[in-house]
């Protein structure tokens, strides 16, 4: 028999690694050393050679990449072309750019060299211009001349130009321009623009608009929860109950961390760190009128997340648009990542899948409140989509897992579910790296270890 | 025994009568009669305006608002108790293409006859200009800025409100009485008639109404919220629950003479933009009964807070009760019915708090509204309610 069950948990341990290794790796912002060498490329057209192993960061437009999606909702996600996605590459000697991940080169700044070269009147600028142009830019002869100026620093003569390029890749109606800066003879820098058509932007930006309005009754519905989780902690005081003090303090300051490492503001982290351990630490664990099955967590983050990401094309196969890549954080990193796995696992589990139907379940029973959690949590991070209840819908789906896991699994599983289906789910909006990879692997590997651990010590 | 009805007619009569400090006249008009006047006035006539979504009293005006249904710009109007000027402020979505003219063109589009400071701001398909205070989007004349609405903070008084309804909850927990359900009916009634209603009470929701944000979402997000509201002050009224006992009629009296005091004394800005609605009947019964119970418990849980110092309770509550009437505002109403609520016995409480609020609200609306409909309902009210305390104390053993 207990060959049989280890061999059940080494099936479900298998599955699972697998399942999160198809999830993840592969699935971050490529591209890094294509970009590197796009820029390398581009410095060299304009006679420049910059030395030392260069930096590469990734930064992302919001907006431009949502526009792009939706605007190519029918033939698939294109969110790399019009710079929505972009590396910004570093030389330690001097010299800066940034490439898409499919290696074209957006932008370009290198540093003044001491003799640039013979000045141009800026009536004669525009051969050379192009001229030199041309060793970057084949196409450069295809380019229109859109406004220029012309200045003088000292001894040197500079230029800038705008010119209207071809907009290869956008959808019809986007423009592209590109401003060149050249001092004397030499090309000193090159930065793409992409102006989208304004009611393709306007859609994402009304979506984005409508959801900040719906987020912040969802944060009024965890600020009645909070109400009720003081009042109910209020109770157990007077009562002299003793709650698991400890373990609510060692939540709150891993919610604090965790907060922390995603960047959130002070206050912020300090509020989650306060709900998490407040709900552990003085609500009478409400959870535990549930069997703890950890075994669980894994597998159904995993699932959650499978059908969350297969989600937008259901909905595109309906006539809507959902994004298939979830919202860019403020900085990128393995610890932000982290921050963004944990923080809400941490202080939205407890909140809506612990203390809110604890609090509910005299009036409408457990599930009731689960299903109020529910609501209010799919206010909380949906992203825009055409119809919004597609996203809505989206949210409530993955809040309704999370509330099935805490049903069957009990609020520990629920958690290590949450913390395991974001990382998936943000997987595809960050850069791709061995450490993000590990980082979600190792989250599938630690709820697998605990679930272990804990069938174990239940055995004995 | 037959002095009693005419001591408590006597009371509401005085609430009423007893002359106050008005520094503010009576609101002339209603909202939607602001809205007219505008209309009638003119504002931007380039583009639709959509429907009158959403009005709000500010000062000694109405800010009125209309948005199409795309949502993509908002227009509001100030307009003044005396209408001249009626200003008005288009708001449009950064996205909304335009033009892009140059500083001449848009100086000549806001009438400027003489060279005024012109700040440049580039859009994503249009160029705008803000000319001192004047402001143009593309080609488009956006008008005059509005008054910004008051951030202000909430001030001493909901804290303590907040610091007595989380004693009272514990007081009803701990030392729970003859507890009744009867309470918790009659608020999870009226709510249930507020979320009813919510529809045609969405217009007082002001802040929601946002560009680029759709006015369906918008009523949705208000909506979203009255439920959430509502749901969570029922589960606190079950939870919770309230003492049984049967009114005492002098009580309800002074607490009604009270009440018409500190309406008229403070009128709230809320109720003055409530008073607007077609549905303000039911949105008086919610707020009475829902500000009636939780200020009831607060004023439970204020009796026990001072308790050790039970023979001066009666004193500091009155100090406290002169204080609030100099600083707490629209804030008056709700103090007020826990402070004379905490006065009195504990199984009495939501009674007393309970008339107190609804008259409070009947003297609001009486002493600052001046057109008919309020003044009519307030007034029905005012006699109902009257009459049901009159007829309480002539039956009264």
């Amino acid at each position: 028999m207990r060959i049989l069950r280890r061999g059940g948990f080494l099936l479900v341990a298998v599955a699972c690694c697998a399942a999160a290794a198809h999830l993840t790796l592969g699935r971050g912002v490529g591209g890094r050393e294509l970009a590197i060498d796009a820029v390398r490329r581009a410095f060299a057209g304009l006679d420049y050679h910059p030395v030392g192993a260069p930096e590469a960061s990734f930064v992302g437009n919001q907006e431009l990449a949502w526009a792009i999606e939706w605007v190519h909702r029918d033939g698939g996600p294109a969110a790399t072309s019009g710079g929505a996605l972009l590396w910004r590459v570093q030389f330690p000697g001097g010299g800066e750019g940034a490439a898409t991940p499919d290696g074209v080169v957006w932008a370009a700044r290198r540093p003044i060299p001491a003799d640039p070269g013979a000045n141009h009147f800026p009536a004669t600028v525009q051969r050379p211009l192009r001229e030199n142009l041309a060793r970057v830019f084949p196409d450069v002869e295809q380019w229109r001349w859109t406004a220029g100026q012309s200045w003088r620093e000292g001894n040197v003569t500079w230029h800038r130009v705008t010119f209207t390029i071809p907009a290869g890749g956008l959808p019809e109606g986007w423009e592209s321009s590109i401003e060149v800066e050249m001092a004397g003879s030499t090309v000193i820098s090159f930065q793409r623009h992409t102006e989208p058509l304004a009611s393709d932007v306007g859609v994402v930006m009304g979506r984005i608009a409508e959801l900040e309005l719906l987020r912040s009754v969802g944060l009024l519905g965890l600020v009645l929860v909070l109400i009720g989780v003081i009042v109910a902690g209020a109770e157990q005081v007077a009562f002299r109950r003793q709650g698991p003090l400890f373990a609510g303090l060692v939540v709150g300051a891993v919610t604090w961390v965790a907060g922390t490492a995603a960047g959130l503001p002070p206050w912020e982290c300090a509020l989650g760190a306060v709900v998490s351990g407040g709900v552990i630490g003085l609500l009478p664990r409400p959870a535990d009128q549930f069997p703890s099955r950890l075994l669980l967590a894994a597998p159904a983050g995993i699932a959650v997340a499978l059908a969350l990401l297969a989600l937008p094309r259901l909905v595109a196969a309906l006539g809507g648009w959902l994004p298939v890549r979830s919202a860019f954080p403020p900085q990128y990193g393995v610890s932000v990542l982290a921050g963004k796995m944990w923080f809400p696992a941490l202080t939205e589990e407890p909140l809506l899948r612990g203390a809110l139907p604890f609090l509910a379940a005299p009036i409408a029973g457990w599930w009731g409140g689960a299903l109020v959690g529910a609501l209010v949590g799919c206010l909380l991070h949906p992203v825009p989509a055409v119809p919004l209840a597609a996203s809505l819908a989206a949210e409530l789906g993955l809040h309704l897992g999370m509330a099935a896991v805490a049903r069957w699994g009990g609020l520990a599983s629920a958690i290590l579910a949450r913390g395991v289906c974001e990382g998936l789910i943000r997987r595809a909006s960050f850069p791709a790296g061995g450490a993000a990879d590990a980082l979600i692997l190792g989250s599938v590997v630690v709820a697998l270890l605990a679930a272990l651990q804990h069938s174990k010590r239940r055995r004995a | 025994m037959r002095a009693r009805p005419l001591v408590v007619g006597a009371m509401v009569a005085a609430g009423l009568l007893v002359p106050l400090r008005q520094d503010d006249a009576a609101v002339p008009r209603s909202p939607v009669a602001a809205a007219r006047l505008v209309e009638d006035v003119g504002g931007p006539a380039d583009l639709s305006w959509g429907k009158l979504r959403a009005w709000r009293r500010l000062g000694d005006g109405w800010l009125v608002l209309w948005q199409p249904s795309h949502g993509a710009w908002v227009l509001r109007a100030l307009v003044k108790d005396d209408p001249h000027p009626v200003r008005w402020r288009l708001q449009v979505a950064p996205w909304l293409p335009g033009v892009r003219p140059s500083a001449p063109l848009a100086r000549e589009l806001v009438g400027a006859r003489e060279a005024i400071d012109a700040r440049r701001i580039e859009r994503l398909a249009r160029r705008d200009w803000d000319l001192s205070g004047q402001r143009v989007a593309g080609g488009l004349l956006l008008g005059r800025d509005l008054p910004e609405l008051p951030t202000g903070t909430l001030g001493p008084w909901p804290a303590l409100l907040s610091g007595a309804l989380l004693a009272g909850a514990l007081c009803l927990v701990l030392l729970p009485g003859n507890l009744t359900r009867r309470w918790t009916v009659a608020l999870t009634g009226a709510l249930a008639g507020l979320v009813a209603v919510t529809p045609s009470v969405v217009a007082v929701g002001y802040p929601a109404f946002r560009v680029g944000v759709r006015p369906w979402v918008a009523q949705l997000a208000i909506f979203a919220a009255v439920c959430l509201v509502s749901t969570a002050l029922a589960a606190f009224a079950a939870r919770f629950g309230a003492l049984r006992d049967r009114p005492r009629a002098l009580e309800l009296g002074v607490a009604a003479g009270l009440g018409l005091v500190a309406g008229r004394l403070e009128p709230a800005e809320a109720l003055i933009s409530v008073a607007g609605l077609t549905a303000r009947p039911v949105v008086w019964l919610a707020v009475t009964v829902a500000l009636g119970y939780l200020a009831a418990v607060a004023a439970i849980g204020l009796r026990e807070l001072l308790h050790p110092v039970r023979r001066l309770r009666l004193p500091f509550l009155a100090s406290l009760l002169v204080a609030a009437a100099a600083t707490a505002g629209s804030w008056l109403g709700p103090v007020a019915a826990a402070l004379v609520a905490a006065a009195g016995p504990r199984s009495r409480a939501c009674w007393t708090a309970t008339t107190l609020v609804g008259f409070w609200i009947v003297g609001s609306t009486l002493a600052s509204c001046a057109w008919v409909e309020p003044l009519r309902d307030a007034g029905l009210l005012l006699l109902g309610g009257a009459g049901v305390l009159v007829t309480l104390a002539a039956v009264e053993q």
